[in-house]
């Protein structure tokens, strides 16, 4: 055999299983949800494999009467937008909470960052069903925060903290938080300390040191750090389900109902296209515009 | 230069001496608009248990052609002999060179002594024979006692310890030493160049030698070849490289160097404008009225009063350096240079700034630059 | 201000010593780690109302323990987790292992896309991609489809650290082995792959940890007999909460970090102190 055709079958050999097993069983299905998304629906719920459809998302924006007419429906709507709106959130809270914390970071000496990062990057490995659990605990009812204000006399009735939208805001943050933190860190991290005393040294107030002289060395951590937040917050199904209640669905809960009690999959596969779409969008938008820096970091 | 004259082909008497026998070895990186030629043409004999240097600055292509001695890289074109034989098909492991890399390359997931005896399992000797030669290899670097630490519990100097005697360890007809020297602190530095020297002598392996690092080319080699542009520009022994420089650039790189624009008069003398004449003992092939470039080290200059004999010159500069003294001078054309002078009680000169002084230069320190008569 | 250990020395340039930073991070860890210190806490709390302490009691985990629902989904969660790290370690090393060369072939840039994409997209969509592929091809949900899910979302957690390694090796070393006459396999078995087993280990716990705390792929993929710990305490919380699942979720939360801080540990860069770099 030659070099080449050696080189070839050892590349295969190689290669080929993991990428057969994502292909077979993540890249065919995704193609396979695509078909199902313009397909009809049985009045079951089934799937009309022969039968062309765009009905799933006309159902997206509008409602068919009994008479057959298209009624405007914002009733999903609300769920897509509330969802983009809880992520900016999440990823403006992060943003502002992340900022001065892998500042502090990226400060310390060589042995307190091998902690400190330690120490971020732990809770992200623990059950994010369970974290999110614990924020149960804390904002219930008769739950620490409010048995707490309580017995400080603070407030004398418990405040509705749970299965609302700021209960939703609270997890997804808490879930998400090491992602902005830890690119935030890394960018900051190669800044020679000294930059700052330059710029201090040329008349910089603290201000004008950290808006002329941090955010911009920042700023590749701040984009990623920001993507990372906002992409896995879009498609949250645990913290919503546990801390939103009922009310406060998000487009991952609402096509996981597709596929439980409301069984209508040609929908389901097209709110997870319509899902797949916005997440490779802001991907695809931050890979053209650092493509340098996201393949230097991987 | 030391362009080999016999074709490729037969091994000739004179290259039964030779351990390496590079034929116009060439090697260019990437391809098309990026290509770049890292060794252009090269040609060297290296002789059988010599210590020889190649030194230039980064870049110049001598890490390169140990590289391709070594077979890490395939050459482009040419070819390279060991004992006669080509070893250009051969891959690393095959060839019976062994190298020590600029940051020593030691397996971290071995102890020193694993690391030692690697190469001899690797050529499956028999066990009794590698634990013997592995003990000779401790001893030898004086690292009986570290034989079962792990490489990260041992220091800078004794990592690079551990990789010449990894590489000793199989007795390789050919040594490649790869900067070694340049992660360790100056004094053991020092300690170590005189160590390489006495394992050289030692064991009688050919060294090959790279480095950037003048002083270190000069104490430990036999030969020099100084390289830049992927060239070899000048083989010879230290004393030839420093005393007798044949380029501008073997002269610059080397030390201090004044550099006198002259024109031939003769077969020995040369006229400086407007100053006088000086004499080179080397025969030159240059005519009468040919421009040439002199080159003349500082502390080879005398200075006196002015008398007759010696060249007019200014003091236009005293830089006191603690053991010696550089005097800058300048020429009637107004070309400035230095001469160096040792502080010591005898030659002790007090010159100023000012001062009218005489210079002379003897025959012998005085060389011609071959390739720049500008 | 006593409490913080770096505010020795104040000088306005000097950026360690800036107000408000060490504020900021103390109250961020605050953030972090009260909640799921209060859910240990309340753990061992003796009271049923859960959230006032009246008194320590292990009762909550001698209860979980003897609930057969509870091991037997602790099982299951086990059998799932060993068997997708270990199926997709062993993929995703073959595939570094090759992918980690610094040749270019075509596809490569594609190859790694796709490897990342299941840590890319949100889960909950290939979740039910996979679910309608498998209800289309006619498989039975149950243990087999939860696992052929986790091994696909396990792969690039154990593909990344383990080609990160691979790229980390100074190629120096493989360059040393054959100057000291090691073929290309027995520099393999020699000095790559002793080099390259505390990565494989690292990405194996990762790769078991996600599997062990997986919810949402397990919740669309599962069918009857595939019920995981997560999938339990989901139930559990669901209809209420109870003390006991207060235990299970401190147990959980123990397992990760305690592997966590094993896989950190095997995959820290050994390497770092060689050489005089």
């Amino acid at each position: 055999m030659t070099r080449a055709g050696k080189n070839t079958l050892f590349r295969v050999l190689l290669i080929g299983p993991a990428l057969l097993a994502i292909t077979v069983f993540m890249i065919v299905p995704l193609g396979l949800m695509a078909y199902i998304s313009f397909r009809g629906r049985d009045y079951s719920g089934g799937v009309l494999w022969d039968q062309f459809s765009t009905e799933a998302y006309v159902r997206l924006f509008f409602e068919r009467e009994l008479d057959g007419t298209l009624a405007l429906n914002f009733n999903y709507m609300i769920i897509i937008l509330r969802s983009v709106w809880l992520s900016f959130l999440t990823m403006v809270i992060s943003l502002a909470v992340g900022l001065p914390v892998a500042m502090f970071m990226a400060t310390r000496d060589a042995k307190w960052k091998a902690v400190l990062v330690f120490m971020v990057t732990l809770p992200f490995w623990t059950n994010l069903l369970v974290r999110n659990y614990a924020w149960i605990l804390l904002l219930r009812d008769h739950g620490t925060i409010n048995s707490v204000l309580l017995w400080l006399g603070i407030i004398s009735e418990p405040l509705p903290l749970l299965h609302n939208a700021f209960a939703v805001a609270v997890g997804l943050t808490y879930s998400f938080l090491p992602f902005m933190v830890l690119p935030i860190y890394a960018s900051l991290e190669k800044i020679d300390l000294r930059l700052v005393e330059a710029s201090f040294d040329l008349y910089a107030n603290r201000w004008q040191t950290i808006r002329r002289v941090i955010l911009p060395l920042a700023y590749p951590g701040i984009v990623a750090g920001c993507v990372l937040v906002f992409v896995p917050a879009l498609g949250a199904y645990i913290t919503p389900e546990l801390l939103g209640g009922g009310k406060t669905l998000m487009i991952g809960n609402l096509i996981g109902f597709q596929f439980g009690a409301a069984r209508n999959w040609p929908f389901g596969a097209a709110l997870g296209l319509f899902l797949l779409a916005l997440v490779l969008v802001s991907l695809g938008l931050y890979a053209r515009r650092y493509r340098g820096e996201l393949e230097g970091s991987q | 230069m030391n362009t080999s004259t016999q074709s490729d082909g037969e091994p000739s008497s004179a290259q039964a001496h030779c351990a390496v026998s590079v034929r116009s070895l060439s090697k260019e990186f990437g391809a098309g608009s990026n290509a770049f030629l890292a060794l252009d043409a090269v040609s060297v004999d290296i002789r059988k248990n010599e210590f020889f240097t190649l030194l230039g600055p980064s870049g110049c292509g001598k890490t390169t052609l140990l590289r391709l001695i070594a077979g890490f890289e395939q050459p482009t074109s040419g070819s390279i002999l060991l004992d006669g034989a080509d070893l250009s098909a051969k891959p690393p492991y095959q060839r019976p060179v062994n190298t020590v890399f600029q940051n020593y390359a030691l397996f971290p997931h071995m102890t020193v002594s694993e690391n030692i005896s690697f190469g001899l399992e690797m050529l499956g000797r028999p066990k009794d024979e590698i634990k013997a030669v592995t003990a000779d290899m401790l001893r030898l670097v004086r690292l009986d006692a570290m034989a079962d630490r792990r490489i990260t519990q041992i220091s800078g100097g004794q990592q690079q310890r551990v990789a010449l005697a990894r590489a000793l360890a199989p007795k390789p007809k050919v040594l490649l030493l790869d900067e070694p020297l340049s992660a360790l602190d100056l004094q053991l530095r020092k300690d170590m160049q005189l160590e390489l020297k006495r394992l050289q002598t030692d064991t009688g392996i050919t060294f090959v030698f790279v480095t950037h690092d003048q002083d270190e080319a000069l104490t430990m080699s036999d030969r020099i070849a100084v390289m830049d542009g992927g060239k070899i520009l000048q083989i010879g022994s230290p004393r030839d490289i420093y005393d007798k420089p044949q380029h501008r650039f073997v002269a610059g790189f080397i030390g201090e160097i004044n550099l006198l624009p002259v024109e031939a008069m003769g077969e020995h003398d040369y006229a400086i404008a407007g100053v006088g004449t000086l004499r080179c003992d080397d025969p030159s092939e240059l005519r009468k009225g040919d421009p040439a470039m002199l080159a003349v080290r500082p502390e080879r200059i005398v200075l006196s009063a002015p008398s007759a004999g010696t060249l007019p010159g200014v003091i236009s500069n005293v830089v006191y350096h603690g053991t010696d003294t550089i005097f800058h001078f300048k020429l009637a054309d107004g070309l400035e240079m230095r001469a160096r002078s040792q502080n010591n009680t005898a030659q002790r000169r007090a010159f100023a700034k000012g001062d009218a002084i005489g210079w002379s230069v003897d025959a012998s320190s005085v060389s011609v630059l071959a390739d720049d008569p500008s | 201000m006593k409490l913080n250990p770096f505010r020795s020395r104040a000088f306005p340039g000097d950026a360690r010593h800036w107000p408000g930073l060490f504020t900021a991070t103390a109250a961020f860890f605050a953030y972090v780690y009260l909640p799921i210190l209060i859910l240990i806490a309340l753990s061992f709390n003796e009271n049923r109302t859960v959230t006032v302490w009246t008194g320590f009691s292990l009762d909550w985990y001698k209860m979980a323990f003897s609930n057969r629902d509870i091991v037997g989904a602790a099982t299951n969660s086990l059998i799932i987790a060993s068997i997708a790290s270990v199926t997709a370690t062993t993929l995703a090393t073959l595939a570094a292992l090759r992918m980690a060369s610094n040749d270019r072939f075509l596809g490569k840039t594609g190859i790694n896309a796709v490897f990342a994409l299941p840590i890319t997209v949100p889960e909950i969509v290939p979740a039910v991609a996979t679910l309608m592929f498998f209800a289309s091809l006619g498989f039975t949900f149950g243990l087999g489809t939860v696992i052929i899910g986790h091994i696909v979302f396990c792969i690039p957690f154990a593909y990344l650290p383990i080609r990160a390694r691979l790229e980390g090796m100074d190629p120096k070393i493989g360059e040393a082995a054959a100057d000291l006459y090691a073929n290309p396999v027995q520099a393999f078995w020699r000095v790559t792959l002793p080099q390259l087993v505390p990565g494989i280990l690292s990405g194996l716990v990762l790769a078991f940890i996600i599997s062990l705390d997986d919810f949402v792929t397990t919740f669309f993929l599962g069918g009857a007999g595939s019920t995981t710990l997560p999938i339990y305490i989901f139930g559990l919380v669901r209809t209420g909460v109870t003390p006991e699942v207060n235990a299970i979720s401190s147990l959980m939360l123990l397992l990760s970090l305690a592997l966590v801080s094993l896989s950190l540990f095997l995959g820290r860069d050994q390497n770092r102190k060689t050489g005089p770099g």
